[in-house]
């Protein structure tokens, strides 16, 4: 399938445009393949058209289903469908030829024999009249079954029953009528009159154009018989009337005529119309949405209110989406069977639809070369008309989705963008802060390796312990800067695992004690055994920052305790010091980004101001919540709060 | 005693430096080797005590490493790694490695690992086919089925009897939870680690309630447990 298309895209056109005519009789696929070998043969473009007439509706399924594979042979060859709606099928086959610069007409016999009621002359030479430039080609049958004629289906016997009774209604009561205007004595002027009024109103309330045809006939013989004398009797006294009769027969089958033609003409243009209106709700519709889901769903919304069938829907990842016709119904299809169907819509192929098992008809949702899945909707019964509907809903469907998926990839590059910028400042500022401590560590190495028998064993200490002290500082950055990197990507970089709430914080404090000298912690844990679903590593961060933060701003000799509580469904951790607390202006700002209270530090020790924010991260990725508050009599309390885990133990 | 031989496989100067000044200054004897290859073919000739193997060489990765080790030698292994992630501290235990230290470590956590291996490896030599374990205030009595702390019985379960047992035998080394769960449960679901975590917890609970500075076993958050050797 991709191949021929490939083909016809690629090849040089040379002006000839062949045409095929498409047409339920089993003979038509002969032809359509025939038109295929022409155009190939000329390198033409081919198109395959459909005229759609009002019989379209009345015809069989068996009709109808062969209709459909007709087309879908055609669109297998590389035809484009078109499909014009009129009675007059010549007419409207030679509009098109002159409309789309068709060169070449391919029909069959078939289709020329088709000598319906009241069809005088036949299609070829109607279509010679209309289009004399377009070269015809007429393939004759072979088949044994020459005279097709469309069936009609079986409720059109009671259709033609009930016309005939409106007509004979009509009639009766023109008849009366005209009683009552002998009766009042009225010229036979006004009785022709109330019988061709007669007429059209049967032309109007009738299907065919038969039953105006009948009554004009009927009404000219009725008046004859019953007003003209000698009455009851078809003769007529006076010379004038044999001319006054065939004038108004004449009268009465044109205006019927007429009046019939408008009336087909006024159903094709509502079909049209409303067709156009709903395409236009959907455009406005689906052009107003910025939701995938959404689009989907109003898709089949506006899909159900056109076909009055249930719709499936796959996404470019072939997940089902089913929308019933009626909500209340469960879903009757076979999901793998449809999916393999959808995916050889998806991939070009359209035709096959007869053999498998599948319940719905699948367009694929393709807008160039980029494919967004596939939309179902029950297949059977679909007439061309319906299949361009759906087509164009499809295309506005797929329009959507193409725009939102465009939006949401600029939004993503918007994102990346602004994080890159965050990262480029972060990095910067952190540079920044490292020159100090580094500068400290190279200077102080640098003196002692050049320097170091000058000095006292008292100014070697010094200078050493600064060196460790910032390069602990240091080994401190790079934890959080670490654990920074991991929060970037947020909930996605965490490394979720059911763990006890005891064994991380006895793991932080046990790691903060080992360097806290002059600081008491001491540890105040729960009995109670209870699960987090955390990412340890950072949990463990986020108390030793708390933990941390307490030593840097508490003199020596505070007391730091650190202790788990049974908070309900939570489960509460909380760093508390008896410090001189923090003041009113900087609570506000606590936990942002490279904030630090730096001014009121009472030595040299930095701060980089990562911890408090990066503590808050962590939490809020966690789905916790992170709060500070006073600890009576002076000093802090920072006290976060996680959702324990119910966890099943295995004996 | 005599001071043990320890093989330092390390390709980065200074660190393997930092170490081996740290070895020199606390009169241990050590060899030293720059890549994997040099480092299994050192082990070989000179059939070190311990061995302290950086994770991340030019050459061969150091599960590598530990794995050709293990395939003839028994000798204490101690990882160290940069990598901040856990899997590959588990890979190497799994692989056979006693311990790990994490970059950055500071030189008395460098010193401290290697005493406790020295504890683990003289026991191994003396109290290898003994029927009672014993560590600080701990007793297993094994063919009873006992455990005494501070010479008073204590009331176990058999799931905590039974990790206890486990961890007496490979006192000094970290266990894996996949270790572990696997040899007292037979498998090593998510569940079972989560029931590992709670026994543990319960378990350390009975040991410790006498002596709170006294810790038996140690948790590596993510990674295992482990018996000190006190």
């Amino acid at each position: 399938m991709e191949s021929v298309k490939d083909e016809k895209r690629d090849m040089p056109l040379n002006g000839e445009h062949v045409l095929v005519c498409l047409s339920s009789a089993p003979s038509n696929a002969r032809i359509i393949r025939t038109a295929a070998d022409m155009a190939k043969a000329y390198g033409a473009r081919f198109t395959a058209l459909f005229v759609e007439t009002q019989n379209l509706e009345k015809a069989s399924p068996e009709n109808k289903s062969r209709l459909q594979a007709n087309m879908e042979l055609a669109t297998e060859l590389g035809a484009e469908i078109e499909t014009v709606f009129g009675d007059d099928i010549a007419y409207q086959i030679a509009r098109f030829s002159e409309a789309a610069g068709i060169t070449k007409l391919v029909i069959g016999r078939s289709t020329f024999t088709k000598n319906r009621l009241l069809r005088k002359s036949n299609l070829v030479e109607s279509l010679l009249a209309y289009a004399p430039e377009v070269e015809i080609h007429i393939i004759p049958d072979r088949s044994a079954d020459i005279r097709y004629v469309p069936k009609r289906s079986h409720g059109g016997w009671r259709e033609i029953l009930e016309n005939f009774a409106i007509s004979f209604a009509i009639l009766g009561g023109a008849t009366a009528i005209c009683y009552l205007f002998q009766w009042l004595g009225f010229a036979d002027a006004n009785m022709i009159m109330v019988y061709i009024l007669g007429v059209l109103v049967t032309s109007v309330a009738t299907l065919s154009i038969a039953f105006s045809m009948i009554s004009s006939l009927a009404g000219v013989l009725l008046f004859n018989f019953l007003f003209i004398a000698p009455k009851f009797s078809l003769a007529a006294n006076g010379t004038g009337y044999p001319m006054t009769f065939l004038i108004m027969f004449l009268t009465a089958f044109l205006s019927g005529l007429l009046a019939q033609r408008y009336k087909q003409q006024a159903n094709v243009s509502h079909k049209i119309a409303r067709r156009l209106r709903l395409l236009f709700d959907t455009n406005k519709l689906l052009f107003a949405q910025t939701d995938r889901d959404k689009i989907i769903s109003l898709t089949a919304e506006q899909l159900i209110k056109l076909f009055k069938s249930d719709v499936l829907i796959f996404d470019g990842d072939m997940n089902a989406a089913y929308f019933p016709e009626n909500p209340s119904a469960t879903a009757i299809y076979d999901v793998d069977l449809e999916k393999k169907r959808a995916e050889m819509a998806m991939s070009g192929v359209t035709s096959k639809y007869e053999d498998d098992e599948a319940k719905f008809f699948y367009l694929p949702l393709r807008v160039n070369d980029k494919l967004y899945g596939a939309v179902g909707i029950d297949g059977a019964g679909l007439s061309a008309f319906d299949r361009d509907t759906f087509s164009s809903v499809a295309l506005e469907c797929a329009l959507a989705l193409d725009n939102e998926y465009n939006r949401r990839e600029k939004e993503q590059a918007t994102i990346v963008a602004s994080n890159e910028q965050l990262r480029a400042n972060i990095l910067r500022s952190i540079s920044h802060d490292l020159r100090t401590p580094l500068t400290s560590i190279s200077g102080n190495a640098a003196n002692l390796l050049e320097n170091g028998e000058k000095f006292d064993a008292e100014t070697r200490k010094q200078l050493l312990s600064d060196i460790l002290s910032d390069s602990d500082w240091l080994i401190n950055l790079t934890e959080n800067l670490l654990a920074s990197t991991r929060m970037e990507d947020g909930k996605l970089g965490l490394r979720l695992a059911d763990e006890l709430i005891d064994d991380i914080v006895d793991t932080a404090v046990g790691y903060c004690k080992k360097r806290a000298n002059g600081h008491f912690i001491t540890l105040k844990s729960c009995d109670k055994l209870m699960f987090v679903s955390v990412d340890a590593k950072l949990i463990v961060q986020v108390i030793v920052n708390l933990i941390d933060n307490a030593v840097k701003y508490t003199p020596e000799g505070s007391h730091i305790t650190v202790s788990i509580e049974d908070a309900l469904e939570n489960v509460r951790v909380s760093v508390m010091d008896d410090g001189g607390g923090i003041s009113e202006e900087d609570k506000p700002h606590i936990f942002d980004k490279f904030f630090s209270g730096a001014s009121k530090l009472s030595d040299s020790r930095r701060s980089l101001g990562l911890g408090l924010y990066l503590c808050k991260a962590i939490i809020e990725a966690h789905g916790g919540e992170i709060r500070l508050k006073d600890n009576a009599p002076h000093g802090s309390i920072f006290e976060f709060e996680l959702k324990k885990k119910e966890i099943t133990i295995n004996e | 005693m005599s001071k043990p031989l320890i093989l330092v496989v390390e390709d980065d100067p200074s660190v393997r430096n930092l170490i081996v000044t740290t070895l020199k200054a606390n009169e241990y004897s050590f060899i030293a080797a720059g890549s994997g290859e040099e480092g299994a073919s050192q082990a070989a000739t000179h059939n070190p005590d311990i061995i302290l193997l950086d994770l991340g060489l030019p050459d061969i990765d150091g599960v590598e490493v530990i794995k050709q080790v293990r395939g003839w030698a028994i000798t204490p292994i101690i990882v160290i790694s940069a990598r901040s992630d856990d899997s590959d501290k588990i890979a190497a235990l799994d692989a056979g490695a006693d311990d790990y230290l994490t970059k950055p470590f500071s030189v008395e956590e460098l010193l401290a690992r290697l005493r406790a291996t020295q504890r683990r490896l003289a026991y191994m030599n003396s109290a290898s086919s003994s029927s009672v374990f014993e560590n600080g205030g701990l007793k297993i009595d094994y063919a009873a089925g006992c455990v005494y702390l501070d010479g008073e019985e204590l009331h176990l379960t058999s799931i905590e009897y039974k990790l206890l047992c486990l961890l007496a035998q490979n006192v000094g080394k970290v266990l894996t939870h996949k270790f572990i769960t696997g040899n007292v449960w037979g498998t090593s679901w998510d569940n079972d680690i989560a029931s590992l975590r709670v026994f543990m917890a319960t378990l350390r609970k009975k040991l410790e309630s006498a002596d709170s500075e006294r810790q038996y076993i140690q948790t590596h958050i993510g990674v295992g447990y482990r018996m000190v050797r006190l």
